[in-house]
C-alpha cells in the first residue's frame, strides 16, 4: 500500500502549494503583498493533485485509490489548519 | 457552486442546522465511537495478547484439537460449528444448536464455546450456555466491544438500537447535503480559515472547511452505515415477510446460500487443517473463519473464510464438501448463490465503512476521515448553539454539546482503564466497564452544570490527555507484557496502540494559547 501513501504526499505536496498563494486565504491572512494564484495556474495545480489518483486507477488498484483520496481529504483540511493565519 | 434565493438558503440552512443540533449528539457518539472501533482488531490485541509469539490465523494442529473437542460436545449442540481467530491469538470455536424457549414455538441458540492458545492450542477457557452468555464470556474484547455495540447500536436492544443508528445515518446524509448546498463557497474557502477574526467567524470557518474537506466520504460513510443498520433490522425482516411467508431463517439462509441437507449417513470429517490451507492458497490470504453444517454427516458442509488478499477490497470465501475435503467453489463472500452486481455492490459496502481492507494504512486514514467527521459534528453544534448565545434554552443546550463533546472521549478512555483494573481483579468486565462509563458521564455533567462551560471543557480535555497517557501504565500494571516482552513476541501492536495513546494523551495536555472570547453580532459570521 505503499504506492497510495506515495500518491497522498504527493497530492498533498501540491495542494500545500496550491493553499500557499491562494488568493481568498491571502486576502484573508491581510497578506496583499504576496501575489495570489491566477485561476489558470489553480486549475492546472488542482488537476496535479488529482493526477496520483489516476495514475492509481490505472497501473495499482482499487485499494490504492480509496487510502490516496481518503488521505487527500484529510491532507486537505490539515492544510487549511496549518496554514491559517493566527 | 448551487445558487439559491436568501429564502431558500436560510430554509436550507435551517433543515442543516435543525437536523445535526436534533440528531447530532447521538450522530457525534456513534461516529466518536466508530472512529475508535476502526482498530477494535488491534484494542483487543493490544488489550489482551496472548504470552508467546503473535498469531495471525490457524495453526498447523487445530485439526486434532478440533476432533477431540468435537467428541466432548453434547451432540444436541453440534448443528452449527464455527471457529475464528480473535483477540491476541486466541481460536474461538464455537459448537450451537437450537434449545427450546420457554415461550412456545420459539427456539434460541445454545452452545459450547471454547477459547483455545493459538500458539499452544491448549484449551483457555470452556463456557456452555445461551447467546449472550457465551458473548460475556469473551472478556479478552470485551473492551473493543464495548466501543463496537455503542458504535453500531447505542447498547439498545435489537432491533431498536440498530434503527435507531440507521436514523442517524440518514440525518448525517442530510446534513451532509444540505451543508454543501448551503455553503455555496466550498471549493473557493477550501483553504481559508480566518483564526485571526472573532470567536463566530472562526467557529464558523472550522466548521465549514473540516465539512469542506470531509464532505465525500462523510456521505459514504453515512450511507454505508445507515444500510448496514437497517439491512439487518428492518431490509432482512420485511424481505422475509414478502417472499418467506416472515421466515427469517429460511430468508438468511437463501441471502447466505447455506447448503441444503441431502445425506444424512454418518462420516468422518475430513482435515480441517488441510481445507484451511486449502482456502489460503486460494485465497492468497490467511484463513481466518470456518463455519461448517451437518458435521459427522456425509452431507456436511464447510465455508472458509481467508483475509483481504494485498491490492483487493474484500476477503473471499470457499466452499468444501467437508465430509471428503473436496472443493466445490468459490462463493461470493457476502450474498446470494452466484456472482452478482447485488453482491458486488454489497460487498464494497463493507470495506468502504469499515476501511480494513489495507491493514493499518487504510485504517488509518479511516480513523483520521473519522475523526474529521466527529470534528465536524461538534464544531457544527457549538457554533449553532453559539450564534444563539444570548438566549438562556441555547446556553443549557451549549452546555449539553459541550458534556457530549468532550465528557465522551474522557468517558471512554476511563472505561478502557476500568477493563484492564476489572479483568486484573476478576470481576465482571462488563459491568464494571458500563459503570465506570456511566460514572465518567455523571461527573463530566457535574463538571459542566457546577462551573464555567469554558473551564470545565478545559479541565475534561486535560483529563482525557492524563487518562491516554497513564492508559499504557494500567495495561502494563494489570499483567500485560512490558514493551520489551512484546517486541521479543512479535507484539508490535503492544507498542505501537501504547505510544498512539502517548501522542495523543501529549496532544490533549499540550498548551494552547488563550483565544479572544468576544460577541460578534450573527450577521457578521454569516456568509
Amino acid at each position: 500500500m505503499i504506492e497510495g501513501l506515495l500518491a497522498v504526499l504527493v497530492s498533498a505536496s501540491v495542494l500545500w502549494w496550491l493553499a500557499g498563494r491562494d488568493p481568498k486565504r491571502l486576502r484573508a491572512a491581510r497578506q496583499r503583498d504576496r501575489r495570489a494564484h491566477a485561476p489558470a495556474v489553480r486549475r492546472g495545480l488542482l488537476l496535479l493533485a488529482l493526477l496520483p489518483g489516476l495514475g492509481l486507477l490505472l497501473w495499482v488498484n482499487v485499494a490504492a485509490v480509496l487510502v490516496w483520496f481518503g488521505g487527500l481529504t484529510v491532507s486537505g483540511w490539515l492544510i487549511a489548519e496549518l496554514r491559517a493565519p493566527r | 457552486m448551487i445558487k439559491l434565493s436568501q429564502d431558500n438558503t436560510r430554509r436550507v440552512l435551517d433543515i442543516h442546522g435543525w437536523s445535526g443540533i436534533l440528531l447530532g449528539l447521538l450522530l457525534y457518539a456513534v461516529i466518536c465511537t466508530g472512529t475508535v472501533a476502526v482498530f477494535s482488531d488491534e484494542i483487543s490485541n493490544w488489550s489482551s495478547p496472548l504470552s508467546g509469539e503473535s498469531v495471525d490465523g490457524f495453526p498447523t494442529g487445530f485439526n486434532a484439537v478440533f476432533k477431540r473437542l468435537y467428541e466432548e460436545v453434547d451432540p444436541r449442540w453440534r448443528e452449527e460449528v464455527d471457529a475464528f481467530v480473535a483477540h491476541g491469538g486466541r481460536i474461538y470455536l464455537r459448537f450451537e444448536g437450537e434449545l427450546e424457549s420457554e415461550q412456545e414455538g420459539h427456539h434460541e441458540h445454545y452452545g459450547v464455546e471454547y477459547q483455545i492458545d493459538g500458539n499452544t492450542l491448549e484449551v483457555l477457557k470452556r463456557t456452555e450456555g445461551l447467546d449472550h452468555e457465551r458473548a460475556a464470556a469473551r472478556e479478552a474484547g470485551a473492551l473493543a466491544e464495548f466501543f463496537v455495540d455503542l458504535h453500531v447500536r447505542l447498547h439498545l436492544p435489537n432491533p431498536w438500537g440498530l434503527f435507531l443508528t440507521g436514523v442517524l445515518g440518514l440525518g448525517m446524509m442530510l446534513a451532509a447535503l444540505t451543508g454543501f448546498v448551503v455553503h455555496r463557497h466550498l471549493i473557493r474557502e477550501a483553504f481559508t480559515i480566518r483564526r485571526n477574526k472573532e470567536a463566530l467567524l472562526r467557529a464558523r470557518d472550522a466548521h465549514v472547511i473540516a465539512g469542506t474537506w470531509s464532505l465525500p466520504f462523510a456521505f459514504v460513510l453515512a450511507f454505508t452505515g445507515s444500510f448496514f443498520s437497517f439491512a439487518s433490522s428492518v431490509g432482512l425482516p420485511a424481505m422475509a415477510m414478502v417472499v418467506f411467508s416472515g421466515d427469517q431463517e429460511r430468508a438468511l439462509a437463501e441471502v447466505f446460500n447455506r447448503h441444503e441437507p441431502y445425506d444424512d449417513t454418518p462420516a468422518a470429517l475430513a482435515n480441517v487443517d488441510t481445507m484451511l490451507a486449502d482456502a489460503s492458497a486460494r485465497g492468497g490470504a490467511k484463513a481466518v473463519f470456518i463455519s461448517m453444517n451437518y458435521v459427522g454427516r456425509a452431507d456436511a458442509f464447510a465455508r472458509v473464510f481467508t483475509q483481504v488478499e494485498p491490492g483487493q477490497l474484500s476477503g473471499r470465501a470457499f466452499d468444501y464438501a467437508a465430509a471428503s475435503g473436496e472443493f466445490l467453489h468459490e462463493n461470493p463472500v457476502l450474498v446470494g448463490k452466484q456472482p452478482s452486481a447485488g453482491n458486488t455492490v454489497a460487498a464494497l459496502m463493507t470495506p468502504l465503512h469499515f476501511g480494513h481492507f489495507a491493514g493499518w494504512v487504510s485504517k488509518a486514514v479511516w480513523f483520521a476521515l473519522g475523526f474529521a467527521a466527529a470534528y465536524v459534528t461538534l464544531s457544527g453544534m457549538l457554533l449553532w448553539t453559539l450564534r444563539r448565545a444570548q438566549r438562556r434554552a441555547w446556553q443549557r443546550m451549549a452546555g449539553v454539546v459541550n458534556w457530549m463533546g468532550y465528557g465522551l472521549p474522557l468517558a471512554m478512555v476511563l472505561t478502557a482503564h476500568a477493563y484492564f483494573w476489572a479483568r486484573a481483579s476478576g470481576v465482571a468486565v462488563g459491568s464494571v466497564q458500563w459503570a465506570v462509563f456511566w460514572a465518567a458521564a455523571v461527573a463530566a455533567a457535574l463538571m459542566i452544570g457546577l462551573g464555567s462551560q469554558a473551564r470545565a471543557r478545559a479541565w475534561m480535555i486535560r483529563l482525557s490527555g492524563a487518562a491516554l497517557l497513564l492508559l499504557p501504565l494500567s495495561r502494563w500494571l494489570c499483567d500485560g507484557p512490558s514493551w520489551a516482552s512484546a517486541l521479543n513476541h512479535g507484539q508490535q501492536v503492544v507498542v505501537s496502540v501504547d505510544l498512539a495513546l502517548l501522542v495523543a494523551g501529549g496532544f490533549c495536555l499540550w498548551p494552547r494559547s488563550r483565544r479572544r472570547e468576544g460577541f460578534v453580532p450573527v450577521a457578521e459570521a454569516t456568509s
